[in-house]
């Protein structure tokens, strides 16, 4: 095997050493180019490869490698020829354009919504313009791209190749798809030598557009770039503090490395194996996940395959209380506290990969607990019974929770959530607004105990088929405003509703509600299917109440006579 | 969203520096704009963002404007604000 590529191997994978054979054969007879190009762009990393590939970015890595190229090509012999000439061989036809007609007679080749903006006007007074039109323009329909890519046929069979004016003469090469597709303004990587070879110097040479510096970045996912020109694969960015893997912080691009020996970097947090401390690298960062850790006794790290358990002892006598599973990127993905009672707020704010926790023990939480996961699909917290504001506030994956002694639930309790079928509240009493508002798989909910309902409570929910709420007495704005399912609702204590209570609903035929005195607007609008209502202790009711309601037969709302006249005016008979 | 000050302005290329004092060189057009932003003047920008445009060509133009992607988050990377005259305008990335 040649050497370079036994080099690639050892420090980027055996998957990166058959990705550049295959990109870079002519790199490869230059005996330690290749190794050192990417040694000094690239931090040694295995994921490298698949990040690449899986992002589709082959074609603009490969122009991104030889960009950096100090290699004198020799173009003599090709670049006597004018760039219409190698287009021409390329399979397009160029055109300069010298006015904003000339430039508006090409927008007749752009897919409506695909314009790109040069055709707003004015272009040519930043840049120099050319269009680039295949030969076969007219067999290249954009209806048979339905998934577009930016360097597909369509993309590339018009270019607008476009120079800024400057002595810089930034290039830029505009896409058939703009901006429907990522980097559209790169296309072929803005090298006009992945067109066909010595089309730069053939632009340099006949239209002077001498580039004075080639574009030399390269974008791809979850990388940043450091000050030291390396791409490095990052986990966390927060104010602009990139926490990567193997122990590296990059803080306004300034490349941060923590000894393996002494320090463990996981997610935001830096752990130091001597001192036994935990701590926030950024303090301008909130999150209590540090203090739940309390006094370490003792630490150690266990590996197996793809994974490190941190084993944390609290108590010098007793056993291990903590433990902290990372994956090979050092996330946190899952986490046991056997002790912990109290946890405060913005618990492990950011983290989105956890997939497991065990908190037996936990009586009260915070805010923003576990505010940005995603990867949770269920939990249990046992003794749970007070839970604070925006609990598992963008999580999407939660399918079942199991809450049984929580009293207090804070607002925007699984906000995001779509995917919930299963929940347990059996003792809670108070709900506080935008209760799993997005949810639309709850289809029951028993909450026999709760007294009280803040506004939108399963706003977008159109599952629930019934709801029993004994005891309560106060629901706010938003009560199930999209639901349609409902057939059966029980609420024999309430006395206060806010506005668009059941809004869109038009399943409920009856609804007796004994004790409530005051409804809001817009009290089941939409309905046209309820046959009775008896509200006979209500005082106070908003507008467009039961705007829809054709078909009542009785109605039993002795104390506000308006609303009876009302109804009677639409047919209906006390 | 990182701050950035105009330092200075040739023509469509804008000098910015950051609060680091380091300097970002950016051949920038505003479109749908009234007055262009000048010397002094503030722009906010994500930092993602900035990293793919510096020493580069990008354009900006209204929040609604169609030569640029449907904007859903008010945290979306190609939104940038200008701090001109102690107004505050919002645009976004325009393509092509």
């Amino acid at each position: 095997m040649n050497k370079d590529l036994k080099i690639i191997k050892k420090k980027y994978g055996e998957e990166m050493m058959h990705l550049c054979r295959e990109l870079f054969p002519t790199l490869l007879e230059h005996e330690g180019l290749l190794p050192k190009l990417l040694h000094d762009n690239f931090k040694e990393s295995r994921s490298l490869v698949k990040d690449i590939i899986d992002n589709n970015l082959e074609e603009e890595f490969k122009n991104y490698i030889y960009n950096q190229v100090d290699v004198e090509n020799n173009y003599e012999e090709v670049v006597s020829k004018r760039p219409e000439e190698l287009l021409k061989e390329a399979g397009y036809k160029l055109y300069e354009c010298h006015s904003e007609e000339e430039i508006q007679s090409f927008k007749k080749y752009y897919a409506e919504g695909e314009e790109l903006c040069t055709f707003r006007g004015g272009r040519l007074n930043r840049c120099f313009v050319f269009f680039a039109i295949k030969e076969n323009v007219d067999e290249i329909k954009r209806e048979n791209f339905p998934n577009p890519e930016r360097q597909d046929k369509y993309g590339t069979s018009v270019i607008s190749i476009q120079f800024t004016r400057d002595d810089s003469h930034t290039l830029s090469i505009k896409n058939r798809y703009n901006h429907t597709v990522n980097n559209p303004d790169s296309t072929f990587g803005n090298n006009l030598d992945n067109i066909i070879p010595g089309l730069t110097a053939s632009f340099d040479k006949y239209y002077g557009t001498h580039q004075s510096h080639l574009q030399k970045t390269f974008e791809i996912p979850g990388y940043v770039r450091a000050n030291d020109g390396k791409y490095y694969k990052y986990n966390y960015e927060i104010n602009n503090i990139y926490y990567c893997e193997n122990n590296i912080i990059i803080d306004n691009f300034e490349v941060k490395e923590y000894p393996h020996e002494q320090y463990v970097v996981l997610d935001y947090f830096i752990l130091d194996l001597k001192n036994k401390k935990i701590r926030l690298y950024d303090k301008y960062i909130s999150d209590c996940f540090p203090d739940t850790i309390g006094e370490i006794c003792d630490i150690k790290i266990e590996k197996d395959k793809d994974n490190k358990n941190i084993l944390i002892k609290t108590d010098a006598s007793g056993g291990v209380d903590i433990v902290i599973t990372l994956d090979k990127n050092n996330k946190i993905v899952e986490l046991k506290n056997n002790k912990l009672e109290k946890i405060g707020d913005c618990f492990l704010r950011h983290n989105k990969v956890l997939t497991s926790i065990s908190l037996p023990n936990v009586i009260t939480l915070g805010w923003s607990f576990l505010f940005s996961n995603n990867s949770l699909t269920n939990i249990s917290l046992p003794n749970a019974t007070t839970i604070g504001n925006k609990f598992l506030f963008n999580n999407r994956s939660l399918t079942s929770i199991s809450l049984p002694n929580a009293t207090s639930i804070g607002n925007c309790f699984l906000f995001n959530n779509k995917s919930l079928t299963s929940i347990e509240l059996p003792n809670v009493r108070s709900i506080d607004y935008d209760f799993l508002s997005q949810n639309n798989a709850l289809t029951s909910i028993e909450l026999p105990n709760v007294t009280s309902i803040s506004n939108r409570f399963l706003y977008f929910n159109n599952s629930l088929i019934s709801i029993e709420l004994p005891n309560a007495t106060s629901i706010g704005h938003g009560f199930l405003t999209y639901n349609n399912a409902l057939t059966s609702i029980e609420l024999p204590n309430v006395e206060n509703i806010g506005n668009e209570f059941l809004y869109k609903n038009n399943s409920l035929t009856h609804i007796e509600l004994p004790n409530v005195r005051n409804i809001g607007d817009w009290f089941l609008n939409r309905n046209t299917s309820l046959t009775s209502i008896e509200l006979p202790s209500a005082e106070i009711i908003g507008d467009l109440f039961c705007d829809k309601c054709k078909n009542i037969d009785t109605v039993n709302i002795p104390l506000i006579p308006e609303l009876e006249e009302r109804l009677q005016a639409k047919g209906k008979h006390l | 969203m990182i701050k950035l000050i105009i330092e200075n302005i040739d023509g469509y290329n804008y000098i910015l520096k950051d609060s680091n004092n380091k300097s970002y060189n950016i051949n920038i057009e505003f479109y749908d704009v009234d007055v262009l932003p000048k010397v002094g003047d503030i722009i906010y920008i994500n930092n993602k963002l900035l990293n793919k445009i510096n020493n580069n060509v990008v354009s900006f133009g209204k929040l609604d404007g169609i030569y640029g992607r449907t904007i859903t988050d008010e945290n979306d990377e190609d939104i940038i604000s200008l701090s001109i005259q102690d107004k505050i305008i919002y645009l976004k990335r325009y393509y092509g």
